[in-house]
């Protein structure tokens, strides 16, 4: 009894929650250090990649099974959330709820004929995928407005309480999607510790030995590709109301797809927590060389792509293996 | 009669994705900078792309040269980043790659669209009814004649013995003699020569912009799968097949689908015959 309660709670002990309880903590008190609109962007999008990287990491660097196209889910969510809103007149936050069951669903049923597959074809019937669901968006414009995408219109605020909500200020936003972030970071990082994590980790070792171990391997793999569809969907959803819009480019596109690759591999491939860290360092790597060379200059994703061949070559591990050997 | 170029492209990418089971994703912006290369070519000496095919094909050379060499071989064998049971490194290499040339080109020559127009370049040849546009002909014809050569060259030499010996196995074809990483390189540049040839046709037909070829990374990707994977003939017979669904894709349906339909014909593939048409090994 007195183990099983220090392993359940001994996250709540690790250095690794001490460490992310204080950037709870400061991220959590930045705004009234007059980060200003700018910086409240900056840190909700840094903080919708920590859950889409996580997610990631859950199906690619645990499963094994890597993902090319996580955007399939991002997409998925995002235009959920905006076809609620555009085509029905309802809440886009109905998206947080509808976006990620639409993603649990569509993971489990690609999943079947996709887990016939394995490596690299596995990963490119997933860009394949997601190519066909952006030709989709593009196509069918009576239900996804076409290569211009949705418009979300501005909701009317919130009364809570007597309280006046306003659900289109970024630091409202900001306050969402923080306390979300955690918890989905959390949830996946339960996940990857419990029983169903370790089954993960040994169908990526090894797939024959783990079926004959008597690991299911289809069905961890189903869940695995699940709880990737669930968070990425979720954070696709909430993305869109964070840009007012959807398109086909922003939210179904190869290179959001490549630089979701890029975050996975930077933290670490094999680590939820390493989330974290890419997350936010290349939202910011990348928000810092668009103000330095202007929106529409070319060099962010030149930098992005030199980083991953030099960090493939040098640290395939990820940034996070140069602190700890842990599963985290 | 787009499938003669997609049969080009795919040569190569069977090539290299057969002998060292590496998905060159980059394949396509490869074939954009010998597409810019040909285009430099043209305006600024003024040597017809096809005569001056030698030049997209030597530029390639020396990419392929540097990639292997100082980029793929450092990854290969740490075993650093195994992924269900298979090496990643390289595949997720090659998409940095990717990444850097098409924003690299994107800064050096701008997002424009630029043509290259020579006389011949809406020259048509009417046969019977059928109307056949120049330079998808000689598409065609060359990668008719690549594949018997490269088919002959794979078959009947013993560096194309040598090269088949170390596709079906590495370890084993060490063991025997064969310089793996000499192989390796050889076969990286064969390919890239290859695409270094269908980039210049190409420039004849096709707009040359930044992002031209990720499309095509894409459609020699299917090709190769839908073809068998590391076979010559596969690769031609299945860039025909993609190049005539395509066709009747736009004419029957709607346009916007045309990239559609190679995609799904991809997915299916893999899902029910995953060696493709003419490939022997299982996926």
């Amino acid at each position: 009894m007195e183990q099983a309660s220090s392993a359940r709670f001994g996250f709540l002990k690790s250095n690794r929650f001490r460490i992310l309880s204080v950037v709870a903590v400061v991220l959590a008190v930045a705004p009234s250090f007059g980060i200003g609109v700018y910086g409240e962007y900056v840190l909700t999008e840094a903080l919708v990649f920590v859950i889409v990287t996580a997610a990631w990491s859950t199906i690619s660097g645990y499963t094994g099974q890597v993902v090319l196209g996580p955007t399939i889910f991002f997409g998925l969510g995002g235009y959920a959330s905006a076809y609620l809103a555009a085509r029905m007149g309802l809440s886009p936050w109905l998206g947080l709820i509808v976006g990620p069951i639409c993603g649990l669903i569509f993971g489990l049923i690609i999943g079947l004929p996709f887990f016939r597959l394995h490596g690299p074809y596995f990963a490119l019937a997933t860009l394949a995928l997601t190519e066909v669901m952006g030709l989709v968006a593009t196509n069918e414009q009576q239900y996804t407005g076409g290569s211009v995408g949705l418009q979300i219109p501005f909701q009317p605020p919130l009364n809570i309480l007597g309280l006046s909500i306003d659900l289109n200020s970024n630091l409202t936003q900001y306050y969402i999607i923080l306390p979300m972030a955690l918890a989905c970071t959390y949830v996946m990082y339960r996940i990857a510790m419990s029983k169903a994590g370790y089954y993960f980790t040994a169908i990526r070792d090894d797939e024959d030995t783990a079926m004959s171990l008597g690991v299911n391997v289809l069905k961890y793999k189903e869940i695995a590709f699940a709880v990737c569809g669930f968070f990425t969907a979720l954070a696709g959803a909430f993305y869109a109301n964070f840009l007012f819009y959807v398109s086909p480019d922003a939210f179904f596109g190869i290179q959001l797809a490549l630089i979701i690759l890029v975050m996975g591999v930077l933290g670490g491939a094999d680590t939820i927590l390493g989330a974290w860290i890419s997350g936010f360092l290349l939202t910011l790597v990348q928000e810092g060389l668009r103000v330095g060379f202007g929106a529409a200059a070319a060099y962010p994703v030149l930098i992005v792509g030199a980083m991953l061949v030099l960090l493939l070559l040098f640290l395939p591990k990820g940034i996070i293996r140069l602190f700890t050997k842990k599963r985290v | 009669m787009t499938g003669g170029l997609y049969g080009l492209i795919a040569l190569g990418m069977t090539l290299i994705f057969g002998v060292m089971h590496v998905i060159n994703f980059a394949h396509g912006d490869f074939m954009m900078i010998a597409m810019y290369v040909s285009f430099f070519m043209f305006r600024y000496l003024g040597v017809d792309p096809l005569l001056g095919i030698f030049a997209p094909i030597a530029v390639m050379a020396a990419v392929a040269f540097v990639v292997e060499r100082y980029l793929l071989r450092l990854s290969r064998g740490r075993g650093q980043l195994i992924l269900g049971g298979k090496d990643l490194t390289g595949l997720l290499i090659l998409v940095g790659v990717s990444m850097m040339l098409e924003n690299g080109a994107q800064a050096a020559f701008s997002a424009n669209y630029l043509t290259l127009t020579v006389s011949y370049s809406n020259a048509t040849i009417r046969t019977g009814g059928v109307t056949v546009s120049v330079p998808y002909l000689v598409a065609f014809v060359c990668a008719i004649v690549i594949m018997v050569m490269l088919y002959l060259f794979l078959g009947r030499t013993d560096l194309g013995r040598a090269i088949r010996a170390t596709a079906t196995n590495r370890d084993a074809a060490s063991l025997m003699g064969i310089n793996v990483d000499r192989i390796n390189l050889v076969v990286w540049i064969i390919g890239l020569m290859l695409v270094g040839t269908a980039g210049a046709l190409m420039s004849l037909v096709f707009y040359i912009y930044p992002t031209v070829g990720i499309n095509f990374t894409i459609k020699a990707f299917i090709v190769t799968v839908l073809g068998g994977i590391g076979s010559p003939i596969g690769a031609v017979v299945g860039a025909m097949i993609l190049g005539l669904a395509e066709s009747f894709t736009a004419y029957y349906w709607i346009t916007g689908y045309t990239n559609a339909v190679g995609l799904v014909i991809f997915i299916v593939i893999l899902v029910v015959r995953p060696r493709g048409i003419f490939g022997r090994s299982t996926v």
